[in-house]
């Protein structure tokens, strides 16, 4: 190279710069190609969740897993859903919105087969179900989740019709569940917030008959702040 | 043009090479500073039992740093790396004679019902392949697991011919269907009177293998 140098010095300069560069490039991407990552260990374990949970669902990595900037998250509600308590669902939305102090969830009205089953097609939609697995008798509703990475792409709610009576304002039977209660706690679900039981919040993972929790608690709207 | 003496060219050769041997030294330095991640604890030795949390640090370093997935008819199996630990009486022992049984957690990735992930656990008697010096990983027989019913809480046994007790297998999905991938998330080491207990999480796996190991129900 020496000899190559001295014969072509400009040349040289030149190709040595454009491999400096290419080198540095090269090097430069490698090292700050940065995926997911963990959190740091403590005395006792290895690595930890990448971030403090903030009372979300989190991913393998420990990130908090919600629908980031995208949103409003329009919910989809189905055939299925009574048209009796259309205005119930839009109170239950109105809570979180009220308390993110922006829109967070809107609901639009889906005309699709009231009987067509939930499914994994990347809609977010809310389902009143007649049919309900015998193992599941003692759940009111369940809101399932899907998501990439972390942030996520889908929610379905389905509300227990078969195993349970609703009320709007009073209780007919101590058993009767305050719909407006169990839909804002489904719909924390919906933002990715997973069940609380440390400290007051509508995500408590039981609701009793004829109780009523339709106040967000000052945790919950912490746990707003965190991600949206 | 004016041409330099080869002194001066060779000078500049040799700074020119120092900076590209420097370029690796920097890049690493300036990966540490970026990056969030911490060092396990590979340098730690394995002497001496579960006195200390360096010592329990270290175990859990050994069982993971040599980890890894393998299938057969039966499904896929986890194995482990081996330490060897210090046993009450002072004798040099395998963890299994300490801890003799096992449980291997998976979790689907990407799905959650009412906030929590679905879960399978595996629990198996711990068994060491002295030639290969692993802990020998269960078959997870996704063929018979999709058997079951998704939705709810389940269970059943498998047998394996490398071990006297059959497999365990627990399954916690509140999804009406199948998640396809499952992640390892967890290890879970029982000692004989099931008081002590050596556990890693998802997180501490991803720390050693560098990212998540994932099982797809085809396997």
């Amino acid at each position: 190279m020496v000899s190559v140098c001295a014969i072509e010095e400009y040349s040289c300069k030149l190709n040595l710069m454009r491999v400096l560069s290419f080198l540095f490039i090269i090097l430069t991407l490698v090292s700050c190609e940065k995926g997911p990552h963990v959190g740091p260990g403590d005395d006792q374990r290895l690595a930890s969740a990448a971030q403090n949970d903030c009372g979300y669902v989190q991913n393998l990595y420990g990130e908090r897993v919600s629908w980031k900037m995208n949103i409003p998250v329009t919910l989809k509600r189905t055939a299925s859903y009574p048209a009796e308590f259309n205005e119930v669902l839009d109170k239950a939305v109105q809570h979180w919105n009220d308390a993110a102090g922006l829109v967070l969830l809107r609901v639009i009205d889906d005309s699709a087969d009231a009987t067509k089953a939930p499914s994994k097609d990347a809609k977010n939609t809310i389902h009143w179900m007649q049919e309900w697995s015998d193992s599941q008798s003692k759940v009111q509703a369940l809101t399932d989740l899907a998501w990439r990475g972390g942030q996520l792409y889908e929610a379905d709610v389905r509300v227990n019709a078969k195993d349970f009576s609703y009320f709007i304002s009073e209780a007919k039977t101590p058993y009767d569940i305050h719909l407006e209660s169990l839909l804002i706690h489904e719909l924390g679900h919906v933002l990715g917030l997973k069940h609380r039981s440390t400290v007051p919040s509508v995500m408590w993972s039981v609701l009793n008959g004829a109780s009523i929790r339709s106040t967000l608690s000052s945790a919950d709207k912490e746990s707003l702040k965190c991600e949206y | 043009m004016k041409s330099l003496p080869p002194t001066k060219i060779l000078i500049r050769f040799f700074v020119i090479a120092l900076i590209i041997a420097a370029i690796p030294v920097g890049v690493f330095l300036l990966n540490e500073r970026m990056s969030p991640r911490r060092d396990v604890a590979s340098n730690i030795g394995v002497e001496g039992g579960l006195t200390s949390i360096a010592d329990q640090k270290a175990v859990k370093y050994k069982i993971l740093a040599t980890a890894k997935k393998e299938n057969s008819p039966q499904g896929a199996h986890l194995h482990l790396g081996l330490p060897m630990l210090v046993a009450d009486d002072g004798r040099d022992v395998f963890i299994c004679e300490e801890f003799p049984t096992v449980d291997w957690v998976l979790t689907a990735d990407g799905v959650a019902v009412a906030g929590e992930l679905p879960q399978i656990v595996v629990r198996a008697p711990c068994v060491v392949d002295a030639q290969t010096h692993q802990i020998l990983g269960p078959p997870i027989s996704f063929k018979e697991i999709l058997k079951l019913e998704p939705l709810g809480n389940s269970s059943l046994e498998v047998d394996w011919r490398e071990a006297s007790e059959s497999v365990q297998i627990f399954v916690r999905n509140n999804a009406s269907f199948w998640p396809q991938e499952w992640a390892w998330t967890g290890l879970r080491f029982y000692g004989k009177d099931k008081q002590k207990s050596i556990a890693i999480d998802g997180y501490e796996i991803i720390s050693v293998l560098g990212q998540p190991l994932y099982i797809s129900t085809s396997e």
